[in-house]
């Protein structure tokens, strides 16, 4: 039986920009990916049923904020046709579509919040009682973007749900 | 890399994981996509037996969580005035089956599957043990498993789905239908 295999397809990559100008970035200019989880600090996790979970309500970008003072600005920037091909030699599999037009979607982060981004992969699957069997596909659907209170506040956070939506292109 | 998925269903006893293209329901536990023992029209209600699948993060990611399920809120199959494609229900948290409470599906081969309701000790408890899955849409999905996955390859809790055909069901080949998944990933 063939395999479902649903690499879904990534328009956005995030970035988060720190006070001192640095930027941490999913993918750098050489199509490197960010491995986050181990940067993330001990006392952002808990376990939920037996498994480890990330606290959104902790700032995992903490170490970041140490070395290079509070995150100022959090984005999601549209891949290029450059970064994609550069991306493809190190991950053939991972699926990239180039939104026309598009431009970075930034959120500001005032003092006293904390930097948060996420996003929300929608996944299609054919189910059947009879017929032919049909082939699974997923792409990021919807990318959050915004800011969380820093413990010890009594502010509310803002989080945008920004839509993505895709069209196929006819042959 | 960034994640991929697999779509895994769960059969036998076990229970076997496949990775499977599409899902299938059928009048056996078989995870295979032909037109053998196909759901059956009768002179009494009758159903498929019930289908466990659950969703895997392989690649790299962060973390992987609240996985949701939903359709367009119509499932356009002819299967009689009461027939409909049910979901397992729990009075409180996740609708997902934990791997480890399992039942394998039952039922007759060829006639009829044993209904998930009071057959499946995960649901048979609950007050409200099935929803109709069309009452799950984009706007208000069904929520599998609220736990994370940050470890490649972990199963989420699985969905549990049946067909129910009525008497006055039309036979034929029914169409493919979608059902969507959604996950927060990071």
């Amino acid at each position: 039986m063939s395999q479902i295999v649903i690499n879904p397809v990534h328009c956005f990559y995030w970035q988060i920009k720190f006070q001192d100008g640095f930027v941490l970035s999913k993918f750098d200019a050489e199509g490197n990916e960010l491995n986050l989880k181990k940067d993330i600090p001990a006392k952002c996790w808990y376990e939920r049923e037996g498994r480890p979970c990330i606290n959104f309500n902790m700032n995992i970008f903490e170490n970041f904020e140490r070395a290079h003072g509070r995150a100022v600005a959090a984005y999601w920037i549209p891949f290029t046709n450059e970064l994609k091909q550069k991306i493809a030699i190190k991950q053939p599999s991972m699926n990239i579509g180039i939104p026309i037009n598009a431009v970075p979607y930034k959120k500001d982060i005032p003092s006293g919040f904390f930097a948060y981004v996420q996003m929300k992969i929608d996944m299609k699957i054919g189910i059947s009682v009879s017929g032919n069997p049909v082939s699974g596909k997923g792409y990021v659907g919807t990318l959050l973007l915004g800011y969380v209170p820093r413990p010890g506040t009594e502010s509310f956070g803002e989080i945008d749900e920004i839509s993505v939506c895709l069209t196929e292109r006819k042959p | 890399m960034v994640a991929s998925y697999a779509i895994i269903r769960l059969t036998g006893a076990g229970p076997t994981q496949t990775s499977v293209s599409n899902v299938r329901l059928r009048t056996d536990d078989a995870n295979t996509a032909d037109l053998t023992n196909p759901a059956k029209i009768k002179g009494v209600k009758t159903r498929t037996f019930w289908c466990s699948f659950a969703l895997q993060p392989n690649g790299t990611f962060t973390q992987v969580q609240n996985i949701r399920i939903y359709c367009d809120g119509a499932i356009g199959w002819t299967m009689g005035t009461t027939g409909k494609l049910k979901i397992g229900n729990r009075d409180s948290g996740d609708i997902g089956v934990p791997t480890g409470s399992y039942v394998q599906a039952t039922g007759t081969v060829n006639s009829s599957g044993d209904d998930f309701e009071t057959n499946h000790s995960y649901f048979s408890s609950q007050t409200l043990k099935s929803k109709n899955i069309e009452n799950y849409t984009s706007s208000a999905p069904g929520l599998v498993d609220s736990t994370a996955i940050t470890v490649a390859g972990t199963l989420s809790k699985h969905a549990v789905i049946q067909a129910e055909i009525d008497t006055d069901a039309v036979q034929g080949v029914q169409p493919t239908e979608t059902l969507s998944m959604l996950a927060d990933e990071i």
